[in-house]
């Protein structure tokens, strides 16, 4: 490297080859070099910088990105979990609307639909024996038919699953109070909760 | 092509692009998930206005009034009012559940006719 003449290691006749074309654009003024535009390169200090831009913005970028993509996946367990609560609620609400007969107790509804069919709506989980003791997190709520009229038995597990991931009783409340029904259940996933809560008062009683 | 730089306005016109471009995409963003929230906001004040609904189909005719705005018991950011047409039969009932949003407020009503028979 020839401190003294070349800007940069490029302007060194030894690189450049001692090209006139380059030799005739080479300036000389005070003892140093200007550089031809063709001969120029990056001094360390531009390189530093632009580097140390890049990094910046690429960082920026992918915070963005992330928080975007975080909102995106938690919109979507939202949206997943607000279509089968609201499904969910309407089919009780429909049946509890047109029961002829229905009874709340330990967050378990059971009721009667025309002459003599009864059904029970109750929660479930695998860990928890019947009679719940509610010492789980999440159950599963399902509706089954009952055998020997509204106080009758049915077979734990078993039945049409009406909606998963729902938080356990005192959080969620299946009761009555006079004529009213209250449902209200919360589900959970992936740290995401919703709430729905509805009351029906049987038309048929 | 010279071998002049960049002068500072040509650099405060990219900035000035650059942010204008980056406030509209983040503002697209927000809107997004403020459009979410309002669904699911919806959602529940439609609930809570068919549990309003339903309590009145428990109560005698009679007794049906105007109930001025109030925050709900189980969802204190949601209000319901009942507006009724009184002397009327059948009677036209409108419950209005509303709650806030960003620059103002929203609401859902729920309209049905109860009968004194």
């Amino acid at each position: 490297m020839q401190g003294k003449k070349g800007f940069t290691p490029l302007e060194s006749p030894a690189i450049y080859g001692g090209d006139e074309r380059c030799e005739s654009l080479i300036p000389y003024r005070k003892g140093r070099v200007k550089a031809p535009f063709f001969l120029t390169g990056f001094t360390l200090i531009e390189l530093s910088i632009s580097v140390s831009m890049f990094i910046i913005i690429m960082l920026v970028a992918a915070y963005v990105f992330r928080s975007v993509l975080i909102s995106w996946s938690s919109q979507e367990t939202r949206t997943g979990l607000a279509i089968g609560l609201d499904r969910a609620v309407e089919e009780m609400s429909r049946d509890l609307r047109k029961a002829r007969a229905v009874q709340a107790v330990n967050d378990e509804i059971r009721f009667r639909q025309g002459v003599s069919s009864y059904y029970i709506y109750y929660f479930y989980n695998p860990n928890d024996a019947y009679p719940l003791a509610f010492s789980q997190g999440l159950y599963q709520l399902k509706k089954e038919a009952l055998s020997g009229g509204i106080d009758g038995n049915f077979t734990y597990g078993a039945g049409q699953p009406i909606l998963n991931d729902v938080l356990a009783p005192v959080t969620s409340d299946l009761s009555m109070s006079g004529n009213l029904t209250t449902i209200d259940v919360s589900v959970r996933r992936h740290d995401e909760t919703i709430r729905a809560r509805t009351q029906v008062r049987p038309r048929n009683f | 092509m010279g071998r002049r730089g960049v002068s500072l306005l040509e650099v405060l016109i990219a900035l000035i692009i650059l942010t204008v471009g980056t406030f509209a995409i983040s503002q697209a963003f927000s809107s997004g998930l403020l459009a979410s929230a309002d669904v699911e906001n919806v959602d529940l004040a439609l609930n809570i206005a068919q549990a309003k609904m339903e309590q009145i189909k428990n109560t005698s005719f009679a007794s049906l009034v105007d109930i001025s705005p109030t925050a709900d018991a189980n969802f204190p950011d949601f209000t319901v009012a009942l507006n009724v047409a009184e002397s009327q039969n059948p009677m036209r009932l409108d419950v209005t559940v509303a709650w806030n949003v960003k620059g103002g407020q929203a609401n859902v009503t729920l309209t049905s006719l109860v009968t004194n028979y």
